[in-house]
């Protein structure tokens, strides 16, 4: 276990929440606004990790994350799910840093530090080393130990309940998919991933409120 | 009991999550979040470690919970969404008509259902003014359509007069007819180009801007 897990690659969110996410888009364009907050809790880590390689300055990564799920939420009646909900999302955000990045750069009282090469500007690049602009010591910290938890107490699980979420999370199998793998019935996947779920997260909560110092 | 209630509703988000509800499940999951502190934080947690297991790395920056709290103050400034679209699941579990008086109306049907002989004068008045705009419609297209088919044959015999298409060595090229200069050069048929069996073409081949010098 000597491998450093934040070598992995990135990956996507296994294909199946795709569905969710269409119809959470469904809903809030039907007018359930709390719907969309689903969609900003998932996604909103991501988009401001995404920021946070495009921008230094820790103020704008936030202020071009909320113009970021405003402007989809404006647009979010054109989103039909022909692409990846997160792919959408992804792209307004670029285009929205870009857009900021380029009115600062007018902007005389503006230093250059607040920029960053966007070459890495690629929807599954993860700089493993540089540090993220809304990143301070005390979060890196934070983020560092939430990571070992997880990973701590998905070693303790035990073995059904390991693979069954291993198989949906890291390999992005389906519900169906994994009853075959594991040959048992789609409840008991169902339930076996929640089991898992509920263990890590007891670890992970307690973490989050201390870090956050607020509930949600 | 109510602890069960709770795991329950727990594992509808963890199935949510990985995008394996539907209906009525889908809809309570997606009220019950958007409504319960507990939920929020579950649905946040889950993902988080999803997050963490295929990256490694928690992306947590400790202020989320503050940042959703000020994109919901910026979302309530939003216009609502305009869509002619509504959720089946939302219909499902949400009563159109809360009140009692509502409930009564929604089963009674419409006030002046008792009043049979409107329905007969509201039905005939339809067919009449159906009808009649039906005739004026067809009347008028008829009209205009006539019309310009006149206009449209006129046009296209002015235009035969003014010039024609004239295949050249297999080319398609155009050809401006003059009247006054077919006429001319019938008049004056020295001025006209020969054709192979030497018979005046009444086409003038050749012209030139010079005068005095040739």
């Amino acid at each position: 276990m000597s491998e450093d897990p934040t070598a992995r690659p990135m990956r996507h969110p296994p294909n199946d929440s795709d569905k969710s996410d269409l119809m959470l888009v469904e809903r809030t364009v039907a007018g359930d606004q709390a719907a969309f907050e689903l969609l900003v809790i998932k996604y909103q880590r991501r988009i401001q990790r995404l920021i946070g390689r495009m921008v230094r300055d820790v103020d704008l990564v936030e202020d071009i994350a909320q113009e970021t799920f405003i402007r989809a939420y404006r647009a979010l009646h054109q989103f039909r799910g022909d692409a990846q909900f997160y792919t959408w999302l992804y792209r307004i955000a670029v285009n929205t840093a870009k857009k900021f990045l380029l009115e600062l750069k007018r902007d005389p009282t503006v230093s250059e530090n607040a920029f960053k090469s966007d070459e890495d500007d690629d929807e599954t690049y993860r700089g493993g080393s540089e540090p993220i602009a809304d990143e301070t010591p005390e979060s890196v910290l934070a983020a560092k130990e939430i990571a070992q938890a997880v990973n701590a107490a998905l070693a303790a699980l035990p073995e059904d309940l390991r693979q069954a979420l291993t198989l949906r999370e890291i390999e992005g199998l389906s519900y169906e998919e994994i009853s075959e793998v594991m040959e048992c019935p789609i409840g008991t996947v169902r339930s076996r991933i929640f089991r898992a779920r509920e263990a890590i997260s007891a670890k992970v909560k307690p973490m989050l409120d201390r870090q956050t110092g607020k509930r949600w | 009991m109510m602890m069960q209630e709770a795991v329950k509703s727990r594992e509808l988000i963890s199935a949510l999550a990985d995008g394996e509800l539907d209906g009525q499940e889908f809809a309570r999951a997606v009220d019950w979040i958007g409504h319960d502190d507990d939920a929020r934080r579950t649905w946040h947690a889950y993902h988080l470690v999803g997050d963490v297991l295929r990256a490694g790395d928690a992306m947590t920056n400790g202020h989320e919970a503050e940042f959703l709290d000020r994109l919901k103050l910026r979302l309530a400034q939003e216009k609502p969404l305009v869509s002619g679209i509504v959720a089946i699941d939302s219909i499902a579990i949400e009563p159109l008509f809360t009140g009692a008086g509502s409930q009564k109306d929604l089963n009674n049907g419409a006030a002046n259902d008792d009043r049979f002989h409107w329905k007969w004068v509201a039905g005939l008045a339809s067919v009449l003014a159906v009808a009649s705009i039906g005739l004026l419609v067809s009347r008028g297209w008829d009209e205009q359509r006539t019309s310009g088919q006149l206009a449209q044959a006129a046009v296209q015999v002015q235009q035969a007069q003014v010039a024609s298409p004239v295949a050249v060595g297999g080319e398609s090229q155009v050809m401006i007819r003059d009247l006054q200069l077919d006429a001319l050069l019938s008049a004056h048929k020295q001025f006209g180009g020969t054709s192979a069996l030497q018979v005046p073409t009444g086409f003038l081949r050749n012209a030139t801007f010079e005068g005095a010098a040739r």
